[in-house]
Formats: structure tokens, sequence, C-alpha cells
């Protein structure tokens, strides 16, 4: 069986809800189905990907087609049996009668009828998803060289139902690399630097590599939508979304005692970093040592991996 | 069904194939591009690439994951056409400048060359990519003419804006022939920083002072009011700045022409056909059904792929133009300098808080570096998209939001994973962390974030699941305690009640 959507993936298998909601509903084995994306001739209209949205639309849609497809499945077989169609049961793949024994598989049917049972089905998206979560982030600041070491990031998720675990928990990841990429290294080469050959590299641009990025600890805590088949939300642009400010708000916390902190803005390189916490820019070499609130860490220590421990221990 | 039958027949035959080692010079059948409606059927050889059964097959590939992972998957790069020849594009190499000449004879002239376009020739036969988003969604009352032209005609705006695009019989002929491009300059002052202010040489002459739109939202006058009557209030100044969004397996594209249907068909990696498709023929002046475009496998593309880029027009004009197959592929240094980049806010915000520290109201005013030009979907990126989750999971009684949009001599600015929303989050976010050291200063317990999205419906119950769960997950200071208080005593906790959640039709 082929189902062809009109969304595409740009990497993130969207294939797999797609084939599991057909093979559920019609009795297919998942593997059997597959699933064409990228064709404008094969669709007339379609969403492509964007705005993490492609499950939220194409479910809808698949809904309708695979629902066109059950309905023309009963008639028919309701036509070689001379029943009504409302007659006609429909579970696991399987038609049946009540009150007769005669029963007609979805693959059989198909293979008697071929192409008639063909569907399409269109949806365009009126409401919106409700996705949402809450990011946290310790990091550890080498004092000598401004380098902010991400040692441990959480993230708790409301995706709705999530379909394949693996997959989103990849989005998350991907999502706050892209985060953490324009919170502490990336920026466009300006306009004067792109002039010369070596800006325009990823030699010289600090795309953050797999070592750079803690593996997230990612929380489940979906609560099914009820717009689309799946009760899915949305989870591919949340960690790019959440990550900056966790992290940038987690270097502040970290370098609270140093006034110069207050300026520092994204991304936070080490340069830029070491700028704040250089001799001579804490506070206390300044004036009046900040009041040190019970339970606090005092700034000195906060660099220390004993914050690591005391985070752990809770 | 026999149709798709038997076109699973075919890549289940292209997938044994993929195994047997590629050799070069298996035809690829180039008459049948843009025959969609009779797929040729089983005629896969043991000794296609996968590249090459796609272009033979010329149809939507299945979906397989395993094949991205286990590098099999088939990519625009790796597609070969029996034919076909090679595209460059001459890229400016100064921000702004005036075009007093190009001089393109000593290219034509160079081996291996088959033709040279000029923007001037594109013109003739072509309009500007154009914007898709209507001016009223930006508060403006009339378009722009600010679109992305496919090549220069008189005047570069950006370092990588596009002058003539160079075909060859192969990708070495056609860079060394482009390096003969011959261009006469007269620079222009560069807008580099998003500024306001009469220009000198304005960007775009029906925007003397470089502002695309300055766009309200939300309720200014009680915001105010609000202000006024505010304990506290707190300033922030945020940058977001611009980022590359850098997918991995760069743009790409491929052109073919058939004279007989006189049909076009783009091969390349968008990501999403159909927008492509509307946004080039409309370009083109072309009906939908005169242009069809494919694409194989993608390796990222985080939003920068979504539009229709000039090098898609150039290689169907290309391909009607020399009558074979031309391609481009971006190095990585034009994807720098021609792909959309993301962000670019610099953001003034402004809270409003009680005697208590509680949120009144929120001011945000971004000042955001466009570009050069109006990418398909720039000016609702940088304005409605992120506007509705700017007050996030709090309760604000009044939010104000001015975003100003300025030209600037870079490439442009569109969506890039999370397209508004970061920009938004990010405000928001570290206003939060300084509302809390205000109240800290002020002595006053800083409100405390409501645990987010809570629906009406079942309330209670998410409440007790969220919060078990989230005590997990928290540091200390962040247990249940206060979000139980917050969410109950009705703070600063906004639960999304107005959020309707109903059953699609």
């Amino acid at each position: 069986m082929t189902v062809t959507i009109g969304t595409q993936s740009s990497g993130q298998d969207h294939a797999c809800p797609v084939a599991l909601y057909v093979s559920d509903k019609l009795g297919f084995a998942a593997d059997a189905i597959v699933v064409r994306e990228g064709d404008s001739d094969a669709l007339p209209v379609g969403g492509g990907t964007g705005g993490s949205k492609s499950t939220l639309t194409s479910s809808v849609a698949i809904k309708r087609a695979v629902d066109i497809v059950i309905t023309k499945a009963r008639v028919v077989a309701a036509r070689t049996w001379n029943v009504h169609h409302e007659a006609v049961r429909f579970e696991r793949g399987v038609f049946s009668v009540a009150g007769s024994r005669q029963t007609v598989g979805f693959a059989e049917l198909v293979a008697q009828y071929p192409g008639l049972l063909d569907s399409e089905g269109e949806a365009a998206l009126q409401f919106g998803s409700s996705a949402n979560g809450c990011h946290a982030c310790e990091v550890e600041i080498d004092p000598d060289m401004g380098a902010v070491e991400i040692v441990r990031y959480t993230a708790v998720d409301d995706f709705g139902r999530v379909i394949n675990a693996a997959n989103v928990r990849g989005q998350v990841q991907g999502g706050v690399a892209i985060g953490l990429g324009q919170a502490l290294a990336e920026i466009a080469p300006t306009p004067e630097a792109m002039q010369r050959p070596l800006a325009t590299s990823n030699f010289n641009h600090a795309l953050r590599r797999a070592a750079d990025i803690p593996t997230v600890d990612w929380v489940d805590n979906g609560m099914p939508l009820s717009t689309n088949v799946f009760g899915a939300k949305a989870c591919g642009e949340s960690g790019a979304s959440a990550a900056p400010p966790t992290v940038m708000n987690a270097i502040a916390d970290a370098l609270r005692d140093y006034p110069r902190a207050r300026d520092l803005q994204m991304p936070a390189r080490p340069a830029d970093v070491w700028a704040v916490v250089a001799p001579g820019a804490h506070a206390a070499d300044r004036g009046p040592r900040p009041r040190r609130r019970s339970g606090a860490v005092s700034p000195a220590r906060r660099f220390l991996p004993a914050s690591r421990k005391s985070f752990d221990q809770r | 069904m026999t149709n798709d039958l038997s076109r699973r027949k075919a890549i289940a035959l292209a997938g044994a194939a993929i195994l047997a080692p590629a050799l070069g010079g298996a035809s690829s059948a180039f008459d049948q591009k843009g025959d969609s409606s009779s797929p040729p059927g089983a005629t896969a050889s043991a000794e296609i690439a996968p590249g090459d059964a796609f272009a033979r097959n010329l149809e939507a590939l299945p979906r397989n994951v395993e094949k991205m992972l286990t590098g099999r998957a088939v990519y625009v790069d790796d597609v070969r056409f029996d034919g076909e020849a090679a595209g460059v594009v001459v890229r400016s190499p100064h921000p702004h400048a005036r075009i007093r000449a190009i001089d393109v004879s000593a290219a034509r002239a160079a081996p291996g060359v088959l033709a040279v376009l000029t923007g001037g020739d594109v013109a003739r036969v072509a309009k500007p990519l154009p914007c898709v988003i209507p001016p009223s969604a930006y508060g403006r009352a009339k378009p722009l003419h600010d679109d992305r032209p496919i090549l220069a005609v008189d005047r570069v705006r950006h370092v990588g804006d596009g002058l003539a695009f160079v075909i060859a019989e192969t990708m070495e002929q056609a860079n060394q022939a482009a390096d003969l491009v011959k261009v006469d300059y007269e620079l222009l002052p560069a807008y580099v920083e998003p500024r306001a202010g009469t220009a000198e040489a304005p960007i775009w002459a029906d925007v003397p002072d470089n502002v695309a739109f300055d766009w309200k939202f939300g309720d200014a006058v009680l915001c105010r009011k609000l202000f006024d009557q505010a304990a506290h209030t707190v300033r922030i100044r945020l940058s977001i700045p611009r980022v590359i969004p850098n997918p991995i397996e760069p743009r790409a594209a491929i052109g073919l022409y058939d004279p007989h249907a006189d049909r076009l068909t783009l091969v390349s990696n968008p990501q999403g056909v159909h927008f492509v498709r509307g946004v080039l023929t409309r370009a083109l002046g072309l009906p939908d059904k005169k242009l069809r475009v494919v694409s194989p496998y993608l390796g990222g593309a985080f939003g920068s792929k979504i539009y229709a880029y000039p090098e898609h027009a150039l290689v169907l004009l290309a391909a009607r133009t020399v009558g074979r197959p031309v391609r481009w592929t971006s190095t990585r240094a034009e994807a720098f300098l021609s792909d959309t980049q993301g962000r670019g806010h610099t953001t003034e915000a402004a809270l409003a808080l009680d005697e208590n520290g509680r949120f009144l109201a929120l001011s945000v005013r971004p000042t955001v570096d466009l570009g050069a030009y109006f990418s398909q979907l720039t000016p609702i990126t940088a304005t409605g998209v992120g506007a509705p989750v700017q007050g996030g999971g709090y309760r604000f009684q009044a939010i104000e939001i001015n975003v100003r949009g300025i030209f600037t001599n870079k490439v442009p600015v569109d969506a890039y994973r999370g397209a508004g929303r970061p920009e938004a989050t990010y405000v928001l976010s570290r206003g939060r962390r300084a509302q809390d050291r205000s109240c800290r200063a002020a002595r006053a317990q800083p409100a405390r974030f409501g645990n987010g999205a809570v629906y009406r419906r079942d309330r209670a119950a998410n409440r007790r699941r969220t919060v078990s769960r989230q005590s997990a997950a928290l540091p200390r200071a962040r247990r249940p305690s206060r979000f139980r208080s917050a969410s109950r005593g009705g703070g600063d906790a906004w639960t999304p009640a107005r959020v309707r959640i109903r059953e699609l039709p």
C-alpha cells in the first residue's frame, strides 16, 4: 500500500506516524506501507514542512483519506454480499456482516478491485497546538578561560501524545543543540567578514559539534491534544526556543555578583564571559560585598564541580 | 492500484540495485522527464545507482529512515541526468553597489560555456521571487517593491547577491568562466546595523529611511496606563543575533525542460514542493501545471529550505535556454552568502510590576535586521509568528509589541527553527529573571511560574501529574508547594482556559 503525503521530511522520518496510523486502521503490516512525499505532481496541494506542524496537518488529512477508503470498501463488500452497506462491520482489517460468517480481509478486497479504493483527503490546519514545557540547565564557568560548560540539561515538555519516542528525543536534542549554538557560539559573519573566504565556512563559524552538546535529560510530560487522531502537539522547535534563555539565565545566575554580567549578550563566547569575570570585575572588588543569602553558594565556589554534587543530591 | 504496484516493484528493484556497485554511464531516460502520468515501470536493471534510479523514474520517493542512517538515501547531488550541464552563480563581493556595466563576452567565449544569463536577460522573462505575505499583515498599506530578484539588474544589495549565471559543460569550466565576468561597480554606503534614519543611498527607493515596517500589536494604551501605575518597572535590552541555519546538505537544484510538452521540472531539496512551485510559477509567469517540483531525500533544512530561491529559477531558465538539464549545487561558502538566515533581533523590553512584584504589563520593542530583501515569509516571521506566544504561561493585563523591520545590506532573514518564537521566549524568560532580581532587591516575593499549559477540562488531574513529575526533574527551589500555591491562588499562574480545544469536524 502506498500513502502519499503533502508534508515533507527534511530528515525527521514523518513516515512513521503515518504508516502506524494507516496500519492500525486498515489492518496492514506497517512495513508493507510505503510513504511517499516530495512530488508536486503526486498531489494537488501540500503544505510541506515548517512550524513543527507536519504531524498535525498530515494526520488530519490521512484520517479523512482512510475514512473514505473504509466507507468505499464497506460499500464494495456490501454489494458482493448483497446486503446494506451499514450492515457491514469493519474491524482490524476485516469486513464482516452481523449474523453471517462471511468475512473478507482488506487486502483481499484490494486485490479483487485494484485501484477502486484509492482515495484522497485534504485538511487545512484550523487549530494550532499548544506545546509547552520547562527547561532547566546547570552551567560551570571556567574563570580563567571564560568557557561555559553545560553540565546538565533537563527538558520537561508537553508535546501531547508521543508517537515515536526515539524520534521526539532526537528533535529535543537537536533543538537544544541549535539553541545552545545561538546562546554560546554562533553568529552570522558581518558583510565585511563575508568578503573574506574563510569567514564563510564551518572552519571559522562556530557550529556546535556533538561533543559540545550534553545529552538532554528529557521528561515527557505530555497531555494529548484532541485536534488530531494522534493527540500529538508539536516538538521540532521547542528546544531551539527554550535553550537560549535557559542557558543565558543559568549564566546570569552564576555570574550574578559580577556587575558586567548585566550586559552579557548572546553569543556568550569564552572571550565575552571572560570579560565579565576578569580580575577586578567582581562586585566585591569595587564596593561592599553583596549580602550573602542563606543556602546560596558563594560566587567563587559556584565555578567548582561542587555545584553539580549538590544538584545530584537533591 | 496496479500503477502503484508496478511503481512499488520498480522501487523494490531499484532498492536491490543499490547493493550492486554503481556503474557510470547507466543511461537515465532524460526523455521521460515531466512524464508523470505514465511511470516507466519495472525497467530498472541491477547496475543502476539509487540516484540514477531516481532520475529514471523521477517520482516521489518512499521515505525510509534506515536508508538515511546507512548512507543509502538519495540526495539531489546524487541524481544524474544524461547530458546535463553545470551552472555557477557569479556573486557580488560588495555589500552595496550600483552596477554600471556587466561584460560577459569573455565568459561566453570561454571553453565549454553554453550560455551566460545576466540580470537583464532574466528580467525580460521573469519577475523577482514574490513575498507571499500581504502587506496588511505587517502594517503596510501597499506592498513594497523589495522582492528578491533572480539576478541583480542594476544594483547589488548584499555580499553574495547573484549577478550572472554561467552554464558550461562541466562545473570546472563554469567556475573558470565565472571568473571572466567583468562588473563595473559604483560602491554605495553599506547599511550594516539596522538603524532608521534618512539614508544617503537607501536600499530601496520607496523606503528612504530603510524602515520596511513598523508593526504594532496589543494594547499600547492600557500598557502605558499600567506602566504609569506600576510600583516597579524592569527594563532590559536583549540581542538575539543573526545565525546561519547551516543544514549539512546544502541547497541544490536541477532544471529540466521538456520542449514537447513545454513543461519544466525542478529537482531540488525544498521543505515543501508545492510552496516552491507556487512561488516559482508566479515569478516565471507560468500556470502551475507547467512546472513540476520533485524532491528526493533532504539532509536537514531548519527553515532555510522552505523558500523558492533565485537558483531554482535560474536552473529552470537555463534548462529552457540550452535545452539540456542544468545542475547547480551550493558550496558551503555560497550557503553562507545566499541561504536565508535567522533571528537578527535587538529588543528593548520593559515589565511593569505591582507592589508584590507581580506582572502587570509587558512592552516588547524589537528592531529586526531584515537584510536586503523580503524573502517569502520574512515579514510574518518577524512579526505575527512570535506575538501569540509573547506572554507565555504568565498572566499580563496588557502586552504591547512594536516590531520595526529595517533593511540592511545583508542576506535576508526568514524562518529558522522556531521562527519568531525563540525571540519571544527569550525576551519573556530573560524578563522573568530580571523581575525575580528586581523583586529580591525590593525584598518582595517574586511571582512564581505557573505550570504551563493546564486545560480547564481536567486541570486538577493534570496539575497533580505535572507537579509530581516536575519535582523529580527540577531543583528544590521549584518544588511543588510553590507551583501549587501559584496555580490555586490565581496569582500569576496563567491557566490558558482561553485556549479552546475542539474536535475537528
